[in-house]
């Protein structure tokens, strides 16, 4: 279980990294209904909790595409390393960071695409709590950020950031658990 | 007349000398006992020793306060010569005590420490063990992709049967259309266009309901397997730290041993 204010903390982090990285997390431009969308996914775990991160871009955006699966490699689409994946790698880890701040053992996955229509059914993994940020990067592109909040059963999370971060430090401030 | 003035005179005389006759008894008596004082403080004075008697008492006192003196000073030599023997026993006793502790001490810690060695051993052993598992996180990326790609597969067939259907849906309309252009012998043909058009619409549906579901399969397969992957980070986190305990526990040993 999360408390309200832990939750609003966790958003804070992920503001704070989307703006480390050169991400505005208050866009108001909507992310434009696109013809397909990618979606890109990382988790971070903990024995308390789990973050899954969804990231909604446009796939026919000006930037190039994530590596879509090779068809003739028998369906097995190659690491996805690119641009946007990097990005969400990027701000994950800075999140990470700020985690790790309180919780000593944290640990991060890979990011992974899979086929944007798959953001319609966030319902079917149940989140405890979910966050939306609208983002516009400084070079024109948007996406939306989904913060999904799974704790773990029979846990009480609540913490809060305890200083305003610093935008260039690599932590994200202090979490102090309560 | 003389007779009154000697009378007189006497008369005088008397009265002068009786107060005159008290004082001297009073003085005579004065003096009786300051001689008397005198004469005992003679004889008291007599009593004392003389000066010369004095000398030599002192002398003989003096003489036997040396003899004390050299005595005392040589006894104190004789002691402090014991007890420095006594000390010096003392302390060798002490310090033949104090090795042979030491001496079990060490074999002690010679024990403690091959215990310690051997135990450092075994959870080296278990700490790198645990390490190999950290490479299980890679394996999972692999594994992953595989399923999101095996996902992406069965989406594109689906896609494909769905195009079929719409196909099959359109050709159902025309083959009624053409039953119907046939008049009466094309109405068997037209229940039969119907037939395979509600067919097709049905699998239409089944198509989507498909799709549908691979799109959550597919959010859940990978959150799921992210989740393995993040956990196997944190646990090689983890394994990390102990390894660096581990570690130092090692140094500490060698520094003490």
């Amino acid at each position: 279980m999360f408390t309200p204010a832990s939750i609003d903390a966790i958003e804070t982090l992920f503001r704070n990294a989307i703006r480390e990285h050169g991400g505005s997390p208050d866009s108001a431009v909507t992310t434009v209904a696109a013809s397909a969308r990618n979606a890109i996914v990382l988790s971070i775990s903990s024995y308390l909790f789990k973050i899954v991160l969804l990231f909604d871009f446009p796939a026919d955006a000006g930037k190039p595409q994530g590596r879509e699966p090779a068809a003739g490699r028998g369906g097995m689409p190659a690491p996805c390393l690119d641009a946007r994946a990097e990005l969400v790698n990027m701000i994950c880890g800075s999140a990470k960071r700020g985690l790790g701040q309180t919780f000593p053992h944290v640990g991060m996955s890979t990011p992974i695409l899979i086929d944007g229509n798959c953001l319609e059914h966030v319902a079917a993994i149940a989140p405890d709590a979910q966050r939306r940020l609208q983002v516009a990067m400084g070079d024109g592109e948007a996406f939306a950020c989904l913060i999904c909040l799974f704790a773990a059963k029979d846990s009480a999370i609540d913490f809060r950031l305890a200083a305003a971060p610093v935008a260039q430090a690599a932590g994200s401030g202090e979490l102090e658990l309560f | 007349m003389n007779g009154w003035i000697w009378l007189a005179v006497l008369g005088g005389m008397l009265l002068a000398g009786l107060p005159l006759g008290v004082w001297a008894s009073v003085q005579r008596e004065r003096l009786r006992h300051a001689v008397q004082a005198r004469e005992a403080r003679i004889a008291e004075l007599a009593q004392r020793p003389t000066r010369d008697a004095l000398d030599t008492a002192l002398q003989r006192h003096a003489a036997d306060i040396a003899a004390l003196e050299a005595r005392l000073t040589e006894l104190a030599r004789q002691h402090a010569a014991e007890l420095a023997a006594v000390r010096e026993q003392a302390s060798r006793a002490e310090s033949d005590a104090l090795a042979r502790q030491r001496a079990d001490h060490e074999v002690q810690l010679g024990l403690v420490h091959d215990e310690l060695a051997a135990e450092y051993a075994d959870l080296k052993q278990d700490i790198d063990a645990l390490h190999d598992i950290v490479r299980t996180a890679e394996r999972w990326h692999e594994e992953l992709q595989r399923i999101v790609g095996n996902n992406r597969l069965l989406k594109a067939q689906n896609d494909e049967f769905t195009k079929i259907v719409k196909n099959v849906v359109m050709l159902a309309l025309n083959a009624a259309i053409e039953a119907a252009r046939a008049g009466e012998h094309g109405r068997g043909f037209a229940v039969v266009a119907d037939g395979v058009r509600e067919l097709a619409l049905q699998s239409a549906r089944v198509a989507d309901d498909y799709r549908r579901n691979l799109e959550v399969n597919d959010l859940i397969t990978t959150t799921t397997f992210q989740d393995m992957q993040a956990s196997s980070n944190m646990i090689r986190t983890a394994v990390f730290s102990l390894r660096a305990t581990a570690e130092r526990v090692q140094q500490t040993m060698q520094t003490a041993g």
